[in-house]
């Protein structure tokens, strides 16, 4: 059975940076409007190709900041990409934002046009934290946004949150977890705060002007917060992704079962089948990083792609090993351990389990053969775990 | 060789301490020979004579390479025979192998260095010897240079008139001419009769994939052709000679060599072992009455555990430690096993810079990755039994209540050094338990100081604290001169309780504890944090005299994993995994390469 697609947009705009970010995003600039003309052809530009003889279940706006196109840019691209691909009925539509830009007219204008899922950064809920990551918002606007979303008729809603911040302490999660218990939250995404060099924040960790919480604390701020989350009714469905039952984030999960999506926009990442589809090769292109060799190429009426891989052989297997462990209650069958010294060893020491064949809604998949995935331990220990796993 | 009569014939080399410019006027020198039209200009590398990358990059020359140059000087044709030797105090083997297929030496002293420890070592070598010695000031170009003082200091050392000291620049040429005439005027020609019995001096030698093992030979006596049934003496090994000929830039092929020549010959000879430097080549059917005395023997110094990273190296490793040898005899080793490390060898040096050079070569040329186990001199142990064992690996430490004494090596050395920096030089020595003999002044300026030093003690790094302290200007000799009593104790480390053998080390009892300590210290920086907690401890016989912990790996960074992180996030775990792969396991520990180097430089 061929699974569905998803489609990816990016959007690498905002309004100010991060003290943390290195993402591909700049300031918003005179080139936005530009930028979703251009975003509108290069969509176009799939029309005919013949990847898109898939179905689409999934379309993602990310960022950046998606949640600055105003909801007559994003219906613009929406209708653009529903035209030109073949669209599910109950196709998921998810857009990233940032509290400072949502407000209760402009979500309902989003549900209004057909996005059914909203995800929300907000990070962590204590101000001058806030104040430090140079985020736009602080926590009752965070709050706010949620409720607005919410009362503008979203159900599916995600918050990202960010763990070992500076100066955080068990008070700000049990604050964070406080928050999320109260509010009409169906899905958290949390993962550790990592510093490149040369962002400003690292700067100022150099000069000592703050400092991050230690290893133990944040480990042991983690594990509230699973355990927290687990007794509100999520389940930790993929090493940082949490979702109440059946909200699972389905574009996410194309990404981590490996299936086919399309990456439009700038610095975006597609994965797509080859003609070879005996093999199973994939093609995995990124298109151009830069806005003048994008709109370049999308006037040229080429699709934009500045690089791209062939993903098969050994790579795939490892690719399949890599996010079949993310998803802790799929994790990958025990048959494609090549080292069962390593896992045996694995398995003594509480860092993988064999899955519980019980899980109900795993039974019928996974009953033939015996899955192993990672215990909590192991997932923060993951890439250790993972890259053992691997083969060459 | 009827082209040229032997008068017309000399064998010599250069000698000089380091870099004082031996293969500068080597190059020099085949600038002025008929050969250098030969060679096309635009190909002439850096320095001719230095072939080896490893050389090229260290600036240094390790092997001798001997090179066959023809001069006309003042209208007469002569074929001069030159060594090029290694000037490093690791090497004076070399030196003495190469000085024995000579009748004479040019003594070449850096005019702004003046004479330095090796200058004397090997001065005395070559007078050993019964060379005719040239002095040559060199480097006269040089602003630094002090040529009244380099003068002096040259008729100090081998008591010449100060106006037979020929004054050169190997730069620029000048005194290139004197030096020309002087090896003919002073050297003798060889003196050997074509008509007795074969008689060749193997002097070095090397491997060739396609025609085995080629010696380097002087022939002393008779005539060496190919074809000919030869005997190895020293092991009574006959062989066919394949093919005759001498060094030119390349090797070139001639029909036979005949007595005063220097050359070499092939015969088809697969084992290394067969072909000792030293030994001497005969006619097997027409045999020389006596062979030659033989070399000054030397003996490796510093002993440690050579081991390939991944175990199915070892085969590969095996057969290049044989041709290395076959390159270098004075490199040793036999086979050995290690519970951490697996299979391997003991491997035996002159001393750490051979060491390091042996193992750069392996891995340059070889292309194999080793872990070296921390270095070790020899140790006399006498047990209580009355036995004497030498005790040179850790692991082979007798049990202590069946030792009744422990012996080491003593050497003694002589450093020359202006006499500013005697202060300094005395207080690191006094560090390294160095006991002090006497002082000598060359002149106003230079200083030879002699002490006598535990090997162990400078192998390490005694020679780059000795140059740090003299920046740059003391040098240094040793050899061995004896053993004295010492109180020995093995430090074994231990790792989650398991002994890593390859990191346990023998030393002095007073210093265990500190050496002890400062090894743990180095390992927890370079161990990973596993994933579990590791504890690191040092011990001499049941007592734990330092101890470090590395905790537990807990936590990696929970990263995103989206669409657009996929490739970059199994990358990284790619490498990671080959990370590990390098790595070694000690029981269920993950320990690094560089954990075992760390034990080195104690
Ligand atoms: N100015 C000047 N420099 C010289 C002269 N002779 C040699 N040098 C320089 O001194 C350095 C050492 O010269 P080498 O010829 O490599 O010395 P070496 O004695 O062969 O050194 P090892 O083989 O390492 O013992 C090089 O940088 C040469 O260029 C000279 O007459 N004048
Ligand atoms: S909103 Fe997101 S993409 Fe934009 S600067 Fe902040 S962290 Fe970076
Ligand atoms: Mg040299």
């Amino acid at each position: 059975m061929k699974s569905n697609a998803g489609v990816y947009v990016h959007i690498p705009y905002c309004l100010s940076k991060c003290s943390y970010c290195d993402f591909v995003s700049s300031r918003i600039d005179n080139t936005f409007e530009e930028y979703i003309n251009l975003l509108e052809q290069e969509i176009y530009l799939w029309k005919s190709k013949s990847s898109i003889n898939v179905d689409v279940d999934t379309i993602f706006f990310g960022g950046g900041t998606p949640s600055l196109l105003s909801p007559v840019q994003l219906d613009r691209i929406l209708s653009r990409i529903v035209k030109t691909f073949a669209i599910t009925n109950n196709c998921e539509i998810s857009i990233e934002s940032n509290p400072d830009t949502l407000n209760i007219e402009k979500l309902k204008d989003y549900k209004k046009i057909g996005i059914n899922r909203i995800s929300i950064g907000v990070q962590t809920l204590d101000d001058s934290i806030l104040k430090e990551m140079n985020r736009r918002h602080s926590a009752t606007q965070a709050i706010r946004s949620v409720l607005d979303a919410y009362n503008a008729g979203f159900t599916n809603i995600n918050c990202d949150f960010i763990l070992g911040l500076p100066s955080e302490t068990r008070a700000t999660i049990d604050n964070n977890i406080k928050a999320i218990s109260e509010l009409p939250i169906t899905h958290v995404s949390t993962y550790f705060l990592t510093l490149s060099p040369n962002v400003p924040l690292s700067k100022r960790l150099q000069n000592n002007d703050i400092m991050l919480p230690t290893e133990n604390s944040t480990i042991i701020n983690w594990e509230t917060m699973v355990n927290k989350l687990k007794d509100m009714g999520f389940t930790h469905y993929e090493i940082s992704n949490y979702a109440k039952k059946n909200m699972e984030c389905r574009h996410n999960l194309h990404y981590w079962n490996l299936d086919q999506w399309f990456g439009i926009g700038i610095a975006s990442t597609g994965n797509l089948l080859t003609e070879d589809k005996n093999l199973k090769t994939l093609k995995r292109y990124t298109n151009f990083k830069k806005f003048s060799e994008y709109k370049e190429s999308v006037k040229n009426g080429l699709l934009p792609e500045e690089t791209f891989e062939l993903v098969n052989g050994v790579k795939k297997v490892n690719e399949e090993c890599m996010l079949g462990l993310r998803l802790i209650n799929e994790g990958i069958p025990y048959s494609f351990v090549k080292n069962e010294y390593k896992v045996e060893h694995l398995l003594e020491n509480g860092y993988i389990k064999f899955i519980n064949d019980s899980i109900e809604n795993n039974y019928e998949k996974h009953a033939q053969e015996k899955r192993i995935g990672l215990t909590e331990k192991g997932v923060l220990v993951s890439n250790q775990v993972i890259s053992s796993l691997f083969i060459d | 060789m009827n082209l040229m009569n032997k008068k017309n014939i000399r064998n010599f080399s250069i000698i000089a301490h380091i870099d004082h410019g031996k293969t500068t006027l080597s190059d020099r020198l085949i600038q002025k020979s008929d050969m250098f039209y030969k060679i096309k200009q635009d190909n002439k590398e850096a320095q001719l004579l230095d072939s080896m990358d490893l050389e090229k990059e260290r600036g240094i020359t390790i092997k001798s390479h001997p090179i066959r140059l023809e001069f006309d000087i003042d209208g007469e044709h002569f074929l001069y025979n030159i060594i090029d030797t290694p000037g490093h105090v690791d090497f004076s083997y070399e030196v003495s192998r190469s000085l024995a297929a000579c009748e004479g030496a040019i003594l070449l002293v850096d005019a702004a260095q003046g004479v330095e420890a090796q200058t004397v070592a090997n001065t005395y070598l070559a007078i050993e010897s019964d060379l005719e010695i040239i002095p040559v000031a060199n480097k006269i170009d040089m602003q630094q240079a002090n040529v009244p003082e380099t003068i002096a200091e040259i008729h100090e050392l081998i008591g010449c008139d100060e106006n037979e000291i020929i004054l050169a620049s190997a730069k620029s040429g000048k005194g290139v001419d004197d030096i020309l005439r002087r090896v003919r005027d002073v050297i003798l020609p060889p003196s050997g009769d074509d008509s007795k019995p074969l008689k060749a001096l193997i002097f070095d030698s090397h491997f060739d994939m396609y025609k085995g093992v080629i010696s380097h030979i002087r022939v002393f006596d008779g005539v060496l052709k190919k074809g000919m049934k030869i005997l190895f003496m020293a092991n009574n090994e006959t062989f066919e000679v394949m093919d005759v000929g001498v060094f030119k830039m390349g090797m070139v092929e001639c029909s036979e060599l005949s007595a005063g020549e220097v050359g070499y010959f092939t015969a088809l000879i697969r084992k290394p072992q067969i072909v000792h430097v030293g030994d001497t080549v005969t006619n097997a059917k027409n045999q020389t009455a006596k062979a030659f005395p033989g070399y000054r023997k030397s003996l490796p110094m510093v002993f440690s555990g050579i081991y390939p990273i991944n175990p199915n190296d070892y085969a590969k490793l095996k057969d290049s430690l044989e041709k290395l040898r076959l390159n270098d005899p004075s490199f040793q080793y036999v086979p050995e096993s290690s519970d951490a490390l697996g299979y391997g060898f003991r491997a035996g040096y002159l001393g750490l810079l051979h060491m390091e050079v042996v193992n750069e070569r392996l891995l340059r040329e070889y292309e194999i990755q080793l872990i070296n186990t921390a270095p070790s001199v020899a140790y006399r142990v006498i047990l209580r039994n009355g036995k004497t064992v030498v005790v040179e690996n850790p692991s082979k430490f007798p049990d202590p209540s069946q030792i009744k004494s422990i012996e080491e090596p003593i050497v003694q050395a002589s450093i020359v050094t202006p006499p500013e920096y005697i202060g300094s030089i005395m207080e690191i020595s006094q560090n390294k338990r160095g006991r002090y003999q006497n002082m000598e002044y060359i002149s106003e300026n230079r200083v030879i100081l002699k002490y006598f030093y535990p090997l162990s003690e400078i192998v390490i790094d005694f020679y780059d604290q000795l140059k740090s302290v003299s920046r740059g200007y003391a040098s240094l000799d040793y050899g061995i001169s004896g053993y004295q009593e010492e109180k020995i104790v093995l430090v074994r480390i231990l790792v989650n309780s398991s002994p890593v053998d390859a990191l346990s080390f023998m030393c002095v009892k007073d210093q265990a504890h500190y050496k002890g300590k400062s090894i743990l210290q180095k390992l927890r920086k370079t161990i990973p944090r596993q994933m579990f907690n590791v504890a690191l401890q040092a011990a001499v016989g049941g007592k734990i005299i330092s101890r470090e912990n590395i905790v537990q790996l807990r936590k990696d960074v929970i990263a995103k994993c989206y669409g657009g992180d996929i490739t970059r996030k199994r990358k990284l775990l790619e490498k990671q995994k080959a990370g590990k792969k390098r790595m070694k396991m000690v029981g269920n520990v993950e320990i690094p390469q560089e954990a075992f180097l760390t034990v080195l430089k104690i």
